[in-house]
C-alpha cells in the first residue's frame, strides 16, 4: 500500500471515528437531558439491544432492510444523483408485495415471494426512474421532484393500507397478514429476524461485484467521479441520470418487499417510516462502498434498537435517533468536503 | 360569490407559513446558497414558539422566540457549510432530520406527550372575527386574519426594499450572481451569504410561529411540507418578492379548494395531504415543459 | 523615484508546484503608461495579482514612492490607491452600471438606502467626464465588451485610484473599440493617472506605452523604454527567439536556440516530410457564434487534415483555439458549417478512433480521484468489459504495458491525483494513442495465423519497444498543447510519440498557442487570429516564421488570408 492510499485511508478512518464519537457524545447527551434516569438509559441504549434475544434479532432483520436502503442511496449519489424518494419507494414495494401476495393466495410457495418481491422492486424503481427522466427530458431538479413523488406516494400508500387492503378483523391499522406459504422462515423467534437476510446478503454481493467488476458500475463510479470526464470518454450522460435512478429506486423497492415477506409478513401503516433517510445515512457512512454497507448499516441499526429499548424503559422516545443521525451528516461532511456529494454544488 | 370570497379568505390564511419561509428561501437564493432545509426550520419555529408561549404565557414572546429559535438553527446550519466547507445538502437534510427529531423528543420531555400540544394562552388574535362573518366581498376576503398574516404581507415589499434598494441587499445579491465581484472589491461574500441564511432561518421561525400559535396548539409534523412547497415557489416566482407572493398565492388557493373540496367531494383524506405535493411538483413540471417551449421558438 | 517598484517577487503556487514568479523585479514611473509584457504562463497575471492584493507573494517586496507596503488583500491595495481590471470582467450582470460601478462604496440616503439617483448621477458625471459613453441607468448585461471595459475603469476611478492595473484589456475589443481604449488611457495618463497594462500583444504596446517590461519564465527579462521598441523585435523577445538583449534590430533567429525559456523546446525531434492520404478530419464553413451581440468565436473555418500529416493551428489565447478544440472533439456543436470525420459527421460521444489530448488535461482528461489503472482504461471500455465483465488479465496487461511504454512513474491503484503533470499527460497518451483493444487482437490473431502460431500472446509482456511500436494507433488524433507545464524529456517524449503515429499514417490535428512546438512539428500551419484563418502555409525548412508570429498577432493584412 503506497503512501498516498495510507494518507487517504487515515483521513477516512479519522472522518468515521469523529463521526461515531461525535453520535456516542450526542446520544449521551439526549439522554442525560430527556430520560428521567440517566443511569437507566445509558445502560438500556448502549447494552440491551445484546441483551436477549428479541432486541438482538429485531436489530439484525433491520440492519438486512438498511443495507438494501444503503444501496440504494448509494448507487444514485455514487453518480451524482439526488434520489430523496426513499421514503416513498421503500412504503410501496412494501404495498405492492403485499397486494401480490394477498392477490395470489395459493399460488406456488417459491414464484409468487419471488414475483411479488420483483413487483416491489419495479415499483420503487419506476418512481425512481420517472424523477430521472424528468431530470433528462425537462430540467426538473430530480432532488425535488423525487421527494414530492415521495411524499405524495407515501400518503397514496396510507390510504390503500387503511382501506382496500385494511385487515377487517384487526384493530390495527395494517393489511391482512401474507398467507405462510408466502413467508420467509423466523430466525430467532420472537424477533422479526428472518431468513430473509440471505437474498440480502446476496444482493449485497451482487451489487458489489456489479459497481467493481462491470461495465456498468465502472462507468457509474466515473459519472460520480467527474462527470465531464466522462463526457470525454465517451459515456452516455443520459442513461446514467435516468438508470442509477431506477436501479437506487428498485433496491428501495425491495427493502420494502423484504421487510413484509421477512420481518412483518404485512404492511402495517407507517411502519418503513424513516428507512429513506436512514439509508442516505448509511451511505453516507459507508461512503457509497456495497460491501461498507454492512457496518454502517449496523451502526444505525444498532442507534435504532438502543432508541426502542430506551423507549420501553427509560421514558425517552425513539426519535432521538434523527438527531443523532443529523449529528453523524455534519460530523461526516464538515471539513473533508465529501466529494461524493460534491456534485451538489456544481451542479448550481 | 359568498364563496369565493371565502376560497380567497382561506387561502391568504393559509399562505402566511408558505410566504414567509417563501421569502426565508428567497433570501437564501439570491445569496446563492443552497438551502433546503426550510422545512426544518420551520419546524423548530413551531415547536420554540409553542414552549415560550406555554412557558411565558404570552403569545408576543412566542413569536419571538419562534423566529430566534429559526434563526439560531439556521446559523448553525450556515456555519457549518460556510465555514467547515461541509457540503450544503447533507447538511440541509440534517437539519430536517434534528427539526424532527429533536422536536419530538423535546415535546415528549416538556410536555409528555408527542403528540398535540395546546398553548394555553390561546391562539393569534384575528382581526374582528365578528366582522368578517358579514362584511362586503372585500372584507370576507383581508379580515379575520391574525397578526402574523398581515405582518408576512408587509414583508413582502419589506424584503423588495431591503434587495432592491439598499447597499446590503445589493451586496447580497452580488454574493449570489457573482461572487467574484465582491472579492475583487475587497469584501467576502461568505459574510452575505451567513446573514442571508440567518435570515431566512428567521423567516422560517415566524413561519412555524404562525402554524402553532395561529393554531393555538404545537402540533407534530404541522409543516406537512410547507418548506418544500416554499423552495418550489421561490424558483417558480422568479427569485422576485412579488412572484413569490404570486406562486404562494396560488399554492394557498390551490389548498384552499381542496379543503373546499372535501366538504361535497368523498375524496378520501390521503388525498387531500398528497395534494400540496402533486400540486407543486405539477406546477414544477409545468413550468419546465413552458420553459422549454419558450426556448425552442 | 519611481511611482512603483516591486522587488525579487516570487511565488510558487502549491497545488501545482509551479513558480509563477522568479525573482521578479517591476519598476513603473509615476504618469507612465506602463506595458508588461509576455507569453501566456510567463508570470505577468500573477505579478499583477500580488500588487492588488489577490495573492501573497513568497517573497520579495514592494515599494509605493519609495515607501514599503503591505498588501494582504483588495482592500489593502485599494486603500493605497490601486486598482486592477481583470481580464475576465468581474460584474454583475442584473445591476445597472451605477450599481456595479459604486457597488461596495455605494453612495446613501438617510444612512440606510441606496441612492440612487446620486449614484446615477455622480457615476454619469465620471464617465462624461473620461470620455466614457456609458450611460449609468442601462443593465450591465446588454453592455459591449468595449463598454464593460470602461465600466471597469469606472469601478477603479469610483474609488480614487491613483494607479490601475489592466489585464489583457483588449483582447476581447475590436480594432475601433480599442483606438477608444487608447484615447482613454491617454487623457487618464494626462490627469495623473499611472497605468500598468497586462498584454501579450506586441503590436499594441508600440502605439500605447511609454515603457515596456518584459516577462519570461517567471522572471522579468528587460525593461524597455518606448524609444528603443522595433515591434518585431518585441515579439522575438517575448517569445524568447533572442539570447541576449544585444540582437534588438534584427530578424529573430528560427529554431533551436535552447534558452531557458518556456517558448523554445528544442527537443530536438526529427522528421522526414509526409506523405498525406485522403483526408480523414475536416472542417467545412465552421462558424461559432454563441451570443447574438458578440464576435463568433470561430468565424468561417475550413481545414482538412489528411492521413499521415500534422496540421498545426496555433494562435495566441483568446483567439479561438480554445472553441476549435471543443468543436474537434465532438463537444459543442457549430451554429453553421459542419465537422467530418471520414465523410461522416463526427459522433458526439467518442469511442476508439478518434483520439483526443486535452489541453484541459487535469478535469477533462483525467479522472482524478481515479487510480492510473482506471484511467487507462476508461476509453476503450468496449474492449475491456466484454459481455459487460471486466476482463481483469486483459486491463491488468494493457496497463502494465502502457506503464512500461511511457515510461509512467506510478503504480497501477495509485490516485491519478498524485502523479506529476508529466506522467498524467502520459497516462493521457497511454490512453489515447492504444488501438481499440479488439481491433488490435484480430489484427494480431491474424498475422500470428498466418505465421502459423496459434497461440500467440495478444499483447507481450511489459516494456519492450518491440511491443511498444507494434500498436496502431487510431486514425484521427487531436493534440491540444500537449507540453505546456511539462519539462523538457517529457515533451521530448510526447513529440516523438506523436511523430511516431503520423508515420504511421494517423491524422493529427495538433492546436497549440506555442508556436516553436508549431514550427517543429506542422507539415502544414494554419494561423488563426480572432476566430478566422489568417494564413496557411506549408512547413518546411524555408517557412517564413516572422510572418507567421505576425499573422498570430493580427499584423497580416486581409489579402494574406489563404
Amino acid at each position: 500500500m503506497n503512501e498516498t492510499r495510507r494518507t487517504e485511508l487515515k483521513g477516512r478512518a479519522l472522518t468515521l471515528g469523529l463521526a461515531l464519537g461525535g453520535a456516542f457524545a450526542v446520544t449521551v447527551l439526549l439522554l442525560w437531558a430527556l430520560s428521567s434516569s440517566f443511569g437507566d438509559a445509558f445502560r438500556l441504549f448502549f447494552a440491551a439491544p445484546f441483551g436477549n434475544t428479541y432486541y438482538l434479532g429485531n436489530m439484525l432483520a433491520e440492519v438486512g432492510i438498511l443495507v438494501l436502503a444503503g444501496l440504494g442511496a448509494g448507487v444514485a449519489f455514487g453518480s451524482r444523483n439526488f434520489n430523496l424518494g426513499g421514503e416513498g419507494q421503500v412504503y410501496l414495494g412494501s404495498v405492492v408485495t403485499a397486494a401480490t401476495c394477498l392477490a395470489l393466495p395459493s399460488g406456488n410457495p417459491v414464484l409468487v415471494p419471488v414475483l411479488a418481491a420483483i413487483a416491489g422492486a419495479l415499483s420503487g424503481s419506476l418512481l425512481g426512474w420517472l424523477s430521472g427522466q424528468l431530470r433528462l427530458s425537462l430540467g426538473v431538479d430530480e432532488l425535488i421532484s423525487s421527494f414530492l413523488v415521495s411524499a405524495a406516494v407515501v400518503y397514496f400508500c396510507d390510504f390503500v393500507v387503511t382501506g382496500p387492503l385494511q385487515d377487517p378483523s384487526s384493530n390495527f391499522q395494517a393489511t391482512g397478514p401474507i398467507p405462510e406459504a408466502f413467508r420467509f422462515a423466523r430466525i430467532m423467534p420472537p424477533s422479526s429476524l428472518s431468513t430473509a437476510v440471505v437474498p440480502v446478503l446476496a444482493i449485497l454481493v451482487l451489487m458489489a461485484v456489479l459497481l467493481a467488476r462491470t461495465r456498468f458500475g465502472f462507468e457509474l463510479s466515473l459519472m460520480g467521479k467527474n462527470a465531464e470526464f466522462a463526457r470525454y470518454v465517451g459515456i452516455d450522460q443520459g442513461f446514467y441520470r435516468t438508470a442509477p435512478m431506477a436501479l437506487s429506486g428498485a433496491l428501495y423497492g425491495l427493502a420494502g418487499a423484504f421487510l413484509v415477506l421477512g420481518s412483518q409478513y404485512r404492511v402495517m401503516k407507517g411502519f418503513s417510516a424513516g428507512i429513506g433517510w436512514t439509508g442516505i445515512a448509511v451511505a453516507l457512512v459507508a461512503g457509497n462502498a456495497p460491501l461498507a454497507m454492512l457496518p454502517a448499516a449496523f451502526l444505525f441499526g444498532y442507534l435504532d434498537a438502543g432508541a426502542k429499548a430506551v423507549m420501553v424503559g427509560a421514558d425517552v422516545t425513539q426519535e432521538i435517533v434523527s438527531v443523532v443521525q443529523a449529528a453523524v451528516f455534519i460530523f461526516i461532511t464538515a471539513r473533508f468536503a465529501d466529494r461524493f456529494l460534491a456534485g451538489r454544488k456544481e451542479k448550481r | 360569490m359568498s364563496d369565493i370570497a371565502a376560497l380567497a379568505g382561506d387561502a391568504l390564511g393559509l399562505m402566511t407559513p408558505i410566504l414567509f419561509a417563501a421569502l426565508g428561501g428567497l433570501l437564501s437564493e439570491l445569496s446563492g446558497m443552497l438551502n433546503i432545509a426550510l422545512e426544518g426550520l420551520i419546524g423548530v419555529g413551531a415547536f420554540g414558539a409553542a414552549v415560550a408561549a406555554i412557558q411565558s404565557g404570552s403569545l408576543a414572546a412566542g413569536v419571538v422566540f419562534g423566529a430566534a429559535t429559526g434563526a439560531f438553527v439556521a446559523w448553525g446550519f450556515g456555519a457549518a457549510t460556510l465555514r467547515l466547507r461541509a457540503n450544503g445538502f447533507v447538511t440541509g437534510l440534517a437539519v430536517n432530520l434534528l427539526a424532527s427529531g429533536i422536536t419530538v423528543s423535546f415535546s415528549a420531555r416538556l410536555f409528555q406527550t408527542k403528540g398535540v400540544v395546546k398553548v394555553a394562552a390561546g391562539a393569534l388574535p384575528v382581526l374582528s372575527p365578528e366582522a368578517a362573518g358579514q362584511a362586503s366581498f372585500l372584507g370576507r376576503i383581508f379580515l379575520g386574519h391574525d397578526a402574523l398574516a398581515y405582518a408576512s404581507w408587509v414583508a413582502v415589499p419589506l424584503v423588495w426594499l431591503l434587495m432592491a434598494r439598499t447597499p446590503f441587499g445589493m451586496r447580497l445579491r452580488a454574493a449570489g450572481s457573482n461572487p467574484r465581484a465582491l472579492v475583487t472589491l475587497g469584501k467576502r461574500p461568505e459574510r452575505y451569504k451567513l446573514v442571508a441564511i440567518v435570515l431566512s432561518g428567521l423567516a422560517c421561525g415566524l413561519a412555524g410561529a404562525s402554524l402553532s400559535l395561529g393554531l393555538g396548539a404545537y402540533v407534530p409534523n404541522a409543516t406537512a411540507g410547507r418548506g418544500w412547497i416554499a423552495l418550489v415557489a421561490v424558483y417558480l416566482g422568479g427569485r422576485n418578492p412579488a412572484g413569490v407572493l404570486a406562486a404562494c398565492f396560488v399554492f394557498a388557493l390551490a389548498s384552499s379548494l381542496a379543503n373546499y373540496a372535501q366538504g361535497f367531494l368523498t375524496v378520501p383524506a390521503d388525498f387531500i395531504l398528497a395534494l400540496p405535493y402533486l400540486i407543486t411538483l405539477a406546477a414544477l413540471v409545468l413550468a419546465a415543459v413552458l420553459g422549454k417551449l419558450k426556448a425552442t421558438r | 523615484m519611481p511611482a512603483l517598484l516591486m522587488e525579487g517577487i516570487r511565488k510558487r503556487y502549491l497545488t501545482s508546484g509551479a513558480r509563477a514568479n522568479d525573482g521578479a523585479t517591476l519598476e513603473v514611473r509615476d504618469r507612465e503608461i506602463h506595458a508588461l509584457v509576455g507569453e501566456n504562463g510567463a508570470g505577468k497575471t500573477t505579478l499583477m495579482k500580488i500588487l492588488y492584493g489577490l495573492e501573497r507573494p513568497d517573497s520579495g517586496r514592494i515599494l509605493l514612492d519609495g515607501k514599503a507596503v503591505a498588501i494582504p488583500n483588495p482592500a489593502a491595495a485599494a486603500l493605497c490607491g490601486i486598482g486592477m481590471v481583470s481580464q475576465h470582467a468581474e460584474i454583475v450582470g442584473e445591476f445597472t452600471v451605477a450599481q456595479n460601478v459604486s457597488l461596495c462604496a455605494e453612495p446613501r440616503r438617510f444612512a440606510f438606502f441606496y441612492d440612487r439617483k446620486a449614484a446615477e448621477r455622480e457615476v454619469g458625471r465620471l464617465a462624461a467626464e473620461n470620455g466614457f459613453g456609458l450611460d449609468p441607468r442601462v443593465p450591465a448585461s446588454s453592455l459591449s465588451a468595449a463598454e464593460i471595459q470602461e465600466l471597469e475603469i469606472l469601478k477603479l476611478l469610483w474609488r480614487r485610484a491613483s494607479l490601475l492595473i489592466l489585464d489583457e484589456p483588449t483582447s476581447l475589443l475590436a480594432e475601433h473599440e480599442v483606438e477608444g481604449l487608447f484615447s482613454s488611457l491617454k487623457r487618464l495618463r494626462a490627469a495623473g493617472k499611472t497605468i500598468i497594462l497586462i498584454t501579450h500583444k506586441a503590436a499594441e504596446v508600440k502605439r500605447i506605452a511609454d515603457a515596456v517590461t518584459v516577462m519570461r519564465a517567471g522572471r522579468t527579462f528587460i525593461r524597455l523604454s518606448a524609444a528603443d521598441l522595433a515591434e518585431a523585435d518585441l515579439a522575438g523577445l517575448m517569445m524568447g527567439a533572442h539570447d541576449a538583449v544585444g540582437e534588438a534590430g534584427g530578424r529573430p533567429a528560427t529554431e533551436g536556440t535552447a534558452s531557458g525559456s518556456p517558448a523554445a523546446l528544442g527537443t530536438g525531434v526529427r522528421k522526414d516530410s509526409a506523405v498525406a492520404g485522403p483526408a480523414v478530419f475536416e472542417m467545412r464553413r465552421v462558424t461559432v457564434a454563441r451570443q447574438r451581440r458578440a464576435r463568433p468565436s470561430i468565424d468561417d473555418l475550413s481545414l482538412a487534415v489528411r492521413s499521415g500529416e500534422i496540421v498545426g493551428v496555433c494562435g495566441l489565447a483568446g483567439n479561438g483555439l480554445a472553441e476549435l478544440e471543443d468543436l474537434a472533439a465532438g463537444i459543442g456543436k457549430p451554429t453553421r458549417g459542419s465537422v467530418l470525420l471520414s465523410g461522416k459527421p463526427l459522433p458526439r460521444r467518442r469511442e476508439g478512433g478518434r483520439g483526443y489530448v486535452p489541453t484541459d488535461r487535469l478535469w477533462r482528461g483525467s479522472s482524478l480521484y481515479s487510480s492510473v489503472g482506471e484511467n487507462l482504461a476508461a476509453l476503450d471500455r468496449r474492449s475491456f468489459f466484454p459481455r459487460g465483465f471486466e476482463d481483469r488479465k486483459a486491463v491488468g496487461r494493457f496497463v502494465e504495458e502502457s506503464i512500461g511504454c511511457y515510461g509512467i512513474a506510478g503504480s497501477p491503484t495509485q490516485r491519478l491525483g498524485t502523479l506529476s503533470g508529466g506522467n498524467i499527460q502520459k497516462v493521457i497518451l497511454a490512453r489515447e494513442l492504444a488501438e481499440p483493444k479488439r481491433a488490435r487482437l484480430s489484427r494480431v490473431r491474424a498475422a500470428a495465423g498466418r505465421a502459423g502460431f496459434l497461440h500467440a500472446s495478444s499483447v507481450r509482456a511489459s516494456g519492450t519497444r518491440d511491443a511498444c511500436v507494434e500498436d496502431q494507433g487510431p486514425p484521427f488524433l487531436l493534440f491540444c498543447n500537449p507540453v505546456q507545464g511539462l519539462d523538457m524529456a517529457s515533451s521530448a517524449f510526447v513529440h516523438g510519440r506523436l511523430v511516431e503515429e503520423r508515420d504511421r499514417g494517423s491524422a493529427i490535428l495538433l492546436l497549440s498557442s506555442n508556436l516553436d512546438e508549431v514550427l517543429e512539428l506542422s507539415d502544414r500551419i494554419i494561423v488563426m487570429h480572432r476566430g478566422a484563418a489568417v494564413l496557411e502555409v506549408r512547413n518546411g525548412p524555408l517557412v517564413d516564421r516572422s510572418a507567421i508570429e505576425d499573422a498570430m498577432l493580427g499584423l497580416a493584412s486581409p489579402e494574406e488570408r489563404r
